[in-house]
């Protein structure tokens, strides 16, 4: 019994991926929709091992684009921060137009704090590179920021 | 080639790169280098690639050119001596070039250049197969249909013309 | 490679009769400091892809001694490293088979799929830290300066 439920929960795990993130227009970057998936670094994690960061789902994908690729990509994750984001839901920065940066407090799902957060700077080679982080859980952006500080 | 042309068969040539890359460098950041920028120069020769055509063999070849550049530039830079491997004296002529030598190489190649601008299109063509594709004269003749000993005397007549035609410039 | 042989590899050369790996050997020839003149000519016909594809080989060529040593060396090591994963396996798979969750942790590398839980997770740190660590790096702008018309 218990065999078949792990096979029924790996099963559905791909569709469990998919809905977390579904509602937002980023969704289709990070299945590959706007730029393939062979020319990303893409990063899953659930359960246990999110744990210790009182998380419960991470995804993000990094992907160097062209300038062309970025205007596509710039439409859709406007269309997420949207006009109604409230300025204290929204962490925000740019430098000198190579480097720009936010970090979005989504609305809870079943009482759990959603974040998207974006980074985007021009590349050495060219083109820019983009880094996308999706992440659910329980830790406040304050406790996650301590947790990840640079070093 | 068209941009879709090119754009449909960039991942292909990109994991081939990438395997090159690899090979050579060992890690995926430097080989991810290697094949970002093999595109950029595929990319640049993408109007003179046949779309009928495979072109791993180039993307290869494109591969091995960029992780010398890699060398090249990490020697620059770095102001390191590379490991004493094969044949030292030879290819650290080639890796370590002045600006000076270099700025006469790039003469040269424009030279060159000129001159297979100046071959008529078959033999510019052939020519082309043989210097950037590393095809054989078996491999073009297959691919071209024209029949094999045609493609050795018209690879030798274009090899001779630009060769001639150097000379000619050099002396001047 | 001696001068003559290297003139007669050009002559070959020139009459359209040297192989592609003739062509590479040629390149690494005519590409020494002391060439003279026409050996450079040639040198620049033959194009950088050839030479470069020559350089490549002779490194790569250069370093099989080693790795082949090396290369027995971890095979074995990896022998050991499976063996004692059996034993382990054989130890605790029925404790984990009986566990109700299986955390999913993978990466995919342009393509490539990792499963080390400690390499992905290891890249999920660094991403956050890179992502989140931006306050200090960058200036905070308004909302319409970044994303208004």
């Amino acid at each position: 019994m218990k065999r078949l439920c792990l096979l029924i929960g790996l099963l559905t795990m791909p569709l469990l991926v998919a809905v977390a993130q579904k509602n937002l227009h980023v969704n289709a970057i990070f299945e590959g929709k706007i730029i393939p998936k062979n020319r990303m670094v893409e990063t899953l994690a659930k359960g246990e091992s999110l744990e210790q960061y009182r998380l419960s789902y991470f995804r993000s994908v990094k992907m160097n684009v062209t300038d062309m690729e970025y205007t596509s990509i710039y439409e859709l994750v406007t269309k997420d921060v949207g006009m109604e984001t409230l300025a204290e839901d929204m962490e925000y920065g740019r430098d000198n137009d190579k480097a720009s940066y936010f970090i979005l407090h989504l609305p809870k799902q079943q009482k759990l704090e959603r974040y998207l957060c974006y980074q985007c700077y021009e590349a050495s080679r060219g083109g820019k590179n983009i880094t996308l982080v999706y992440i659910e859980g329980k830790a406040s952006m304050k406790e996650l920021k301590k947790m990840f500080k640079k070093k | 080639m068209t941009q879709q042309e090119f754009e449909q068969i960039a991942p292909e040539m990109r994991d081939e790169m990438l395997r090159i890359g690899r090979d050579f460098f060992g890690n995926e950041m430097d080989a991810d280098d290697v094949a970002q920028e093999g595109l950029l120069v595929l990319w640049k020769m993408r109007e003179r690639m046949e779309p009928d055509r495979r072109h791993t063999g180039l993307a290869i070849r494109v591969a091995k050119h960029c992780c010398m550049d890699l060398v090249r530039k990490r020697k620059r830079h770095e102001n390191e001596s590379l490991p004493s491997e094969g044949d030292t004296l030879r290819y650290e002529k080639n890796l370590s070039a002045t600006p000076q030598e270099e700025l006469e190489a790039s003469e040269l190649k424009n030279a060159v250049d000129m001159a297979i601008s100046h071959l008529n299109p078959s033999e510019r063509r052939l020519f082309e197969m043989r210097q950037l594709d590393g095809l054989s004269n078996d491999e073009i003749a297959q691919q071209t249909n024209i029949p094999k000993p045609s493609v050795k005397s018209m690879v030798s007549t274009a090899r001779k013309k630009v060769f001639e035609e150097l000379k000619r410039r050099m002396r001047q | 490679m001696t001068y003559n042989e290297t003139e007669q590899l050009i002559e070959r050369y020139l009459a359209g009769e040297t192989t592609p790996e003739e062509e590479r050997q040629l390149a690494l020839e005519v590409s020494r400091p002391d060439a003279p003149e026409d050996w450079k000519i040639i040198a620049e016909m033959l194009g950088t892809l050839t030479t470069d594809e020559a350089l490549y080989d002779q490194m790569m060529e250069s370093r099989r001694p080693v790795m082949k040593a090396k290369t027995r060396r971890v095979y074995l090591k990896w022998v050991w490293t499976a063996a004692a994963c059996l034993v382990a396996i054989a130890i605790t798979v029925p404790l984990v088979w009986s566990r109700q969750s299986t955390p999913d942790v993978v990466a995919y590398v342009y393509g490539q799929k990792v499963t080390d839980e400690d390499v992905v997770m290891e890249m999920m740190a660094s991403t956050m830290a890179d992502v989140l660590g931006n306050g200090s790096d960058v200036v905070a702008q308004d909302l319409e300066d970044i994303f208004g018309n």
